[in-house]
């Protein structure tokens, strides 16, 4: 049976069941009027049998008056009307004997002819006796003829009782049987149709609990399905009625669902790698509808900008706000491009986030086109650059410290090769013009020439030394330095020297003691005071210095700055400020080395310089030399001072 | 008379030495370089020697090892214009090889005559 469907079934059931119902009430309705009619029929033959017997038994009862009363009549008249008389009932008692006899014979066997006979016998003995009478009758003879009359008379009474009996017994019996038949019949019909009921109910249970059964399943199915277990499998799907079909849909969706599932997960990964991409990548990106300006952003570009997707709201208003002030012309002039259909090439720019951190972004475009070719979505990617910004900045500034120290050191060893040679040359100047001083005269004309001559060539070798004191890293008399103490002595000294307009303010704290050449450290305070002051010139101005401990660098150090309200420097006089030679003043009033050989001396004493000044607001020179790393209380640091 | 060896490639810097010491009445041998000083100093034995330190052919540092190898007892005086290896100055490095004194050039004659009179009175 293919794909035989409940609803079939049901039909099947139902209509078989009503069949075989009105078959069986129908059989039984049959049997049972066909034997009340067989009944009604018994009862009719028997109440005819008893009627005609009965009218039988009244019919001879006269025909043996008519017999009884001719045997005494004389008068022949009369006896000729009693003979008529006898003979037509003769022929009645025969004709209606006739009829009954089938029904009698069924009754009493061989009764109708043997009353049959009876009858024939009484008429011949009752025709004697009309005979007789006939010839003067002879009473006598009579009353002889008379006794086998009544004999057969007797008989015939005694037949026709019989058949009476025979048919009231019989009717009732039958009557009886077919009503017991009857009875039967009708039990019989009853438990058929109960056995018809009971199979019908129990079916019926039968294929609704199965029905439950199914559909239970598939609900339970169906629920797991939406609680999400996709595990759980449909026993039923072989079926093949409308269960079967529902569980193979269920099947299906089943499928579809976990389908679905895997393409979620598929979905959430590619969507997890995307996000470690960019957030690796330093990268967001974002998609713009050119139309109405809404923007979606990645999680990356949010975190990129310092902003969250709860607080923050796209727009080019709240974006343009983020977008360093000075970058502002050109990304709105991007913006323009955009608007004219143009897309614009990568370009770079800074933006402020809310914590004032300054961020470079690269930013770069891609326009999607609809059908039309015409631009309705701009989407785009902002790489957060600020790492490899910073980190070419230090490259570029390592580089020129690298090259500016390059330099410096072949200045100097190109100095300490003038140096030599100018020393030698200096060697017979000097040496010979003061042996000649010793030899003459003092009032002679040459001694004040030879004099000049040996005064300049001491300055020339105090030069050489300059030169010197840049370019060789002589052993210096190192030892425990207050440099409190040597700034102050020599700010003590420089203010005999420096011009009265000039007011010097010394902002001097107590500071960790030194490792270094206390005479060279003292130089370079008054090279650096001096210089202040000749920056100023001859106007007012004011040069402060400050000394102070540094607890920042992982050894302590001490800082001393200098700074004026001079003429300040460019760019391009502070990059040059410590080469030897190097002056902006005019011939004559400075060598160029006093900055060489501050650079000279802070070097060897494991320091550094740096320099921030511009043109008309002075300059400062800021010092950070290394100091000793030792414990060191403010007593011993005071009895240091002292 | 004491006799002093003066090592130099600068004749100007060897003359003013030489008219210097000779007025002091020291007799002054002179050399243009370490080779020929050495083969002097072996000849002539000198009571002391004073030499540059950056010359041709043999350099100053060399001979100075040379002569202290050869003679323990030399006096030696180093003279230089201020010349230096990486961050070791000449002058310190011939004092550390055995010369008894280092004059920087220039330097004034009675600083000469000083430093000459110390070594050769010790």
């Amino acid at each position: 049976v293919q794909r035989l469907s409940i609803a079939t079934r049901l039909y099947l059931l139902i209509g078989l069941s009503t069949l075989a119902l009105g078959a069986v009430i129908g059989t039984a309705l049959l049997g049972s009027s066909e034997m009340v009619a067989a009944g009604h029929s018994l009862h009719d033959r028997g109440a005819v049998v008893v009627e005609e017997t009965s009218r039988l038994a009244l019919l001879f009862e006269e025909q043996e008056q008519v017999v009884s009363r001719a045997s005494a009549e004389i008068d022949l008249n009369r006896l000729q009307e009693f003979r008529t008389r006898f003979d037509d009932l003769s022929e009645e008692l025969s004709d209606r004997l006739t009829r009954l006899a089938p029904l009698a014979d069924a009754l009493a066997t061989k009764s109708a002819s043997r009353l049959a006979a009876l009858f024939a016998e009484f008429r011949a003995h009752g025709g004697a006796i009309f005979d007789f009478a006939q010839d003067f009758l002879q009473v006598k003879a009579r009353e002889v003829l008379d006794g086998p009359q009544s004999t057969i008379a007797g008989q015939i009474d005694a037949i026709l009782d019989e058949l009476l009996n025979a048919a009231a017994k019989t009717t009732d019996d039958e009557v009886e049987a077919l009503s017991n038949a009857r009875d039967r019949m009708v039990w019989t019909v009853a438990a058929v149709s109960l056995l018809g009921v009971v199979t019908f109910i129990g079916l019926g249970i039968y294929l609704a609990r199965r029905l439950t059964r199914q559909l239970g399943w598939i609900i339970s199915e169906m629920s797991a399905l939406s609680a999400g277990d996709l595990d759980s499998q449909l026993v039923t799907e072989g079926d093949p009625d409308e269960f079967g079909a529902m569980a193979r849909a269920v099947e299906v969706f089943r499928f579809e669902m976990i389908a679905g599932r895997q393409m979620a997960a598929e979905l959430r990964r590619s969507q997890e790698h995307l996000a470690h991409a960019q957030r690796i990548a330093h990268m967001g990106s974002d998609i713009t509808n050119l139309r109405t300006d809404e923007a979606e952003w990645s999680d990356e570009l949010y975190s990129i900008f310092g902003v969250t997707r709860e607080t923050y709201v796209t727009s080019t208003d709240n974006f343009l706000r983020m977008v360093h002030p000075d970058d502002r012309a050109l990304v709105l002039s991007t913006r323009e491009k955009i608007k004219k259909g143009i897309c614009p090439d990568p370009f770079e720019y800074r933006i402020v986030r809310p914590d004032g951190s300054v961020r470079h972004i690269y930013r770069e475009n891609e326009f999607i086109r609809n059908e039309a070719g015409n631009p309705f979505f701009l989407t785009g990617t902002c790489q957060d650059i600020s790492e490899i910004r910073a980190a070419q900045e230090r490259e570029k500034e390592l580089e020129r410290q690298l090259m500016h120290s390059q330099k410096l050191e072949a200045l100097g060893t190109l100095a300490g090769g003038v140096a030599h040679d100018l020393n030698n040359t200096l060697v017979p100047i000097l040496a010979l013009s003061k042996l000649a001083l010793d030899e003459l005269p003092p009032n002679s004309p040459v001694h004040d020439d030879i004099e000049t001559i040996a005064r300049a060539s001491e300055r020339a070798r105090d030069l050489v030394k300059k030169i010197l004191a840049f370019s060789r890293k002589q052993d210096l008399v190192k030892q425990e330095v207050d440099l409190a103490r040597v700034t102050r002595d020599a700010l003590q000294m420089l203010r005999a020297s420096v011009p009265a307009t000039i007011q010097i303010v010394d902002q001097i704290l107590e500071v960790p003691p030194l490792f270094g050449d206390a005479g060279e450290l003292h130089q370079v305070i008054v090279n650096l005071v001096t210089n202040a002051a000749q920056a100023i010139g001859g106007g007012v101005g004011k040069i402060t210095v400050t000394l102070w401990e540094l607890h920042d660098e992982a050894r302590p150090a001490v800082c001393v700055s200098i700074a004026d309200t001079g003429c300040g420097m460019d760019e391009a006089t502070v990059e040059r400020v410590f080469e030897p030679f190097f002056t902006t003043k005019a011939v004559g009033d400075g060598t160029g080395l006093g900055l060489s050989m501050v650079h000279g001396i802070v070097t060897r004493h494991g320091g550094k310089i740096t320099i921030h000044s511009r043109p008309g607001e002075g300059s400062e020179f800021t010092l950070w030399l290394p100091a000793i790393a030792q414990l060191q209380t403010t007593a011993q640091v005071d009895h240091v001072a002292a | 008379m004491e006799k002093i060896l003066v090592i130099d490639d600068d004749v100007l810097v060897s003359d003013t030495i030489v008219r210097i010491l000779e007025r002091k009445g020291y007799q002054v041998l002179v050399a243009g370089d370490g080779a020929r000083g050495l083969r002097i100093f072996r000849s002539e034995r000198p009571d002391l020697v004073i030499t540059d330190i950056i010359m041709p052919e043999k350099e100053g540092l060399e001979t100075i090892r040379e002569i202290r190898g050869e003679s323990p007892d030399a006096k030696i005086i180093a003279i230089s214009g201020g010349a230096r290896i990486g961050n070791m100055d000449f002058l310190d490095v011939a004092g550390k090889l055995g010369a008894s004194e280092i004059i920087p050039k220039p330097f004034d004659p009675a600083e000469l005559v000083n430093v000459v009179s110390r070594c050769l009175g010790a």
